[in-house]
């Protein structure tokens, strides 16, 4: 059974709908990763699986978010819990890794005090005990001379540091699921590889499962099972990563994979890059939402809503037979 | 490599670790030595430590008692006539012939305690109030948000009642006393403080590690006092410097109306000031002095507070 089962996941603030009936799985010890551009809606249905979006009031306004569908973790559907279940199981069962590490760290309180808050509060660890399962955490993650690093602040450590830091904190009680979000956007290029070397590391040697949301295919290709494409609020493909990149049947999936620059490719070759920006001009249920963005858009991909076809490799397009 | 060579980078890494271990420490041992080296700083220290040395010293230090009078023909009430600044007085003689020196030197500590505890009740009360409101407003859902606008509305009413006549109430239903003015002028603060420290917390409670810590499910309680508080009170600490200055003043304020300390036997700086009001045209030192003496104790607790903000603000650290 899956460990994590999103099904039909519905987020809307207002009346723009931005997440609209997102399906996928993540198994045990499994890399899943969230795929697209911004706005696509990956780190909205990040958020909403860890319960942090704002409440919607009764009264509707406030902004918050009204959430339908089910997100069922190991059984439980995590959206039918009470604030203080929900509360019990964050840091302990599910984790999130969050995209800037500098502002997700309190400036003013030690690195080792937020890394002990946790093992106070999820695993009962004490004084002496804290700060030593504190420093081997540390140690874990690649910091050296932990005890030192222990009663530092923030801004004296390096963005590589940082993020290894918040990757401490996330990981210290072991948790089934861990959420990555876009962990390695706010950092320099070598340092981004042995982040997700790091990340790849812990999650072998502890078999938790890994939901990866990101924007950069390259990170996928290195370390991702299974790849969910989402544009618009929807998956439009979803398959294991090798098979994704070897034979992407969604013209999204394309035009993402041809504006990587390859190495393989004559060198004055110019990027393809997709036409235009994410936009709501066509909702799903009326056509393809990627219909104005498309090179083979023709008059079918406007009539009706076009559903998610095929099992191990699914695809949302009318289109794909042309494609392969 | 040679061994000359790996002994010079040996060197090096040495040196460079000592160098980060001197920027290293406690956040408040490291914004004081950064305050060493604003010269905003050192002037605010010295002045309030000057205020401090002579408050706590005045009866020591001044030459004459404060209510030690000398009439001897120098002091003529009625045609303004006081003797000015000279050796054996070096602020001249007042109204009633007293050593204006000596009681500007023993009314320092008046005003000192005043200043101080009168903020520290603004402050320990505005930031029970206005954390409370905040955290209530930020995590105790919708009834939170209820309490905190209930709270928030009447400290709105308090704010928009002037300030001198709050404590004027208070002071007029305590009695008149040291003690009152204390109160009085503490509890006209309370709003301020609130509104502060609530707008700061606030503004910290929607930041990216607030989401972090909620997502690592530590409790909310633990949340607002370890981490949004300390992030908050970066402001209310300068504030806080603010009001010594205003509390001083109103203090004064509330001497000249009659609701002060009623001994005349502790001098005290408002009360002076408004003694010498009566000899505004004739005999202006007599006013100058508790106001200049005001006016610099109010400025240096200001250029303290706000050096202290600065090497406080972790957003300012690394650029020095």
């Amino acid at each position: 059974m899956a460990l994590l089962e999103v099904e039909d996941l519905r987020i809307a603030f207002g009346s723009s709908t931005v997440v609209d009936g997102v399906s996928f799985h993540v198994d045990e010890s499994q890399v899943v990763s969230l795929v697209g551009e911004s706005g696509c809606g990956k780190s909205v249905t990040s958020l909403a699986i860890m319960g942090l979006l704002p409440k919607l009031r009764k009264s509707g306004r406030g902004g918050g978010a009204a959430v339908s569908g089910r997100a069922v973790f190991d059984g439980v559907d995590l959206f039918g819990l009470s604030a203080d279940q929900m509360r019990r199981r964050r840091g302990a069962d599910l984790a999130m890794v969050f995209q800037d590490p500098l502002s997700s760290l309190n400036p003013v309180v030690p690195i080792g005090r937020q890394i002990t808050e946790v093992l106070e509060r999820h695993r009962g660890l004490r004084g002496e005990a804290a700060r030593k399962e504190a420093e081997n955490l540390l140690d874990r993650v690649g910091i050296p001379d932990p005890r030192r690093r222990l009663g530092e602040y923030p801004h004296q450590l390096s963005g590589g540091m940082r993020q290894r830091v918040l990757i401490a904190i996330a990981v210290a009680c072991a948790p089934r699921l861990l959420i990555a979000d876009e962990p390695t956007t706010a950092l320099d290029v070598t340092i981004q590889a042995q982040i997700l070397e790091l990340l790849k590391d812990l999650v072998d040697a502890e078999g938790t499962a890994l939901l990866m949301i990101t924007h950069d295919l390259g990170v996928v290709a290195g370390m991702c099972n299974v790849v969910n494409v989402l544009y618009s609020g929807r998956v439009v493909e979803s398959s294991s990563a090798s098979r994704l990149f070897a034979e992407p049947t969604h013209p999204y999936t394309v035009g993402l994979l041809g504006s990587i620059p390859r190495l393989d490719l004559p060198i004055h070759e110019p990027l393809k890059p997709i036409r235009g920006s994410i936009a709501d001009v066509i909702r799903w249920g009326d056509g393809c939402a990627f219909a104005p963005r498309c090179d083979l858009v023709g008059a079918e991909c406007v009539a009706g809503e076009p559903m998610l076809k095929g099992e191990a490799h699914a695809h949302r397009c009318v289109k794909a037979e042309e494609i392969a | 490599m040679t061994i000359a060579k790996i002994e010079r980078l040996d060197r090096l890494i040495e040196a460079s670790v000592t160098a980060r271990d001197a920027e290293s420490g406690s956040l408040w041992r490291q914004s004081l030595r950064r305050m060493r080296r604003s010269p905003m700083a050192i002037c605010g220290a010295v002045i309030v430590g000057l205020f401090f040395i002579v408050a706590l010293l005045g009866p020591w230090i001044a030459p004459y008692g404060p209510t030690e009078q000398t009439w001897g023909g120098e002091v003529f009430l009625n045609q303004n006539i006081f003797p000015g600044p000279r050796a054996e007085n070096w602020f001249g003689l007042d109204h009633l012939g007293r050593d204006m020196f000596s009681r500007m030197v023993v009314g320092a500590r008046q005003t000192m305690l005043v200043g101080v505890v009168a903020t520290l009740i603004g402050f320990a009360a505005g930031a029970v109030v206005g954390g409370f409101a905040a955290a209530a407003g930020t995590f105790g859902g919708r009834w939170g948000e209820r309490l905190e606008a209930v709270i928030m509305r009447a400290v709105d009413v308090a704010l928009s009642i002037p300030m001198l006549l709050l404590a004027l109430s208070v002071a007029a239903l305590l009695g008149p006393s040291l003690t009152t003015v204390m109160i009085a002028v503490g509890v006209a603060q309370i709003p301020i403080f609130a509104r502060m420290l609530r707008g700061s917390m606030l503004a910290q409670a929607h930041s990216d590690y607030v989401l972090a810590a909620i997502s690592m499910g530590v409790p909310k309680a633990r949340i607002v006092v370890s981490h949004i508080l300390p992030n908050s009170l970066g402001p209310v600490i300068v504030q806080a410097t603010l009001v010594l200055a205003t509390a001083i003043i109103e203090a004064a304020a509330l001497s000249y109306l009659g609701l002060g300390n009623p001994d005349p036997g502790t001098p005290e700086w408002g009360t002076m000031l408004a003694d010498a009001q009566r000899f505004l045209s004739g005999a202006p030192q007599l006013a100058i002095y508790p106001a200049v003496g005001i006016i610099i104790t109010a400025l240096g607790f200001t250029l303290l507070g706000e050096a202290m903000r600065e090497s406080l603000d972790p957003r300012l650290r690394r650029q020095q």
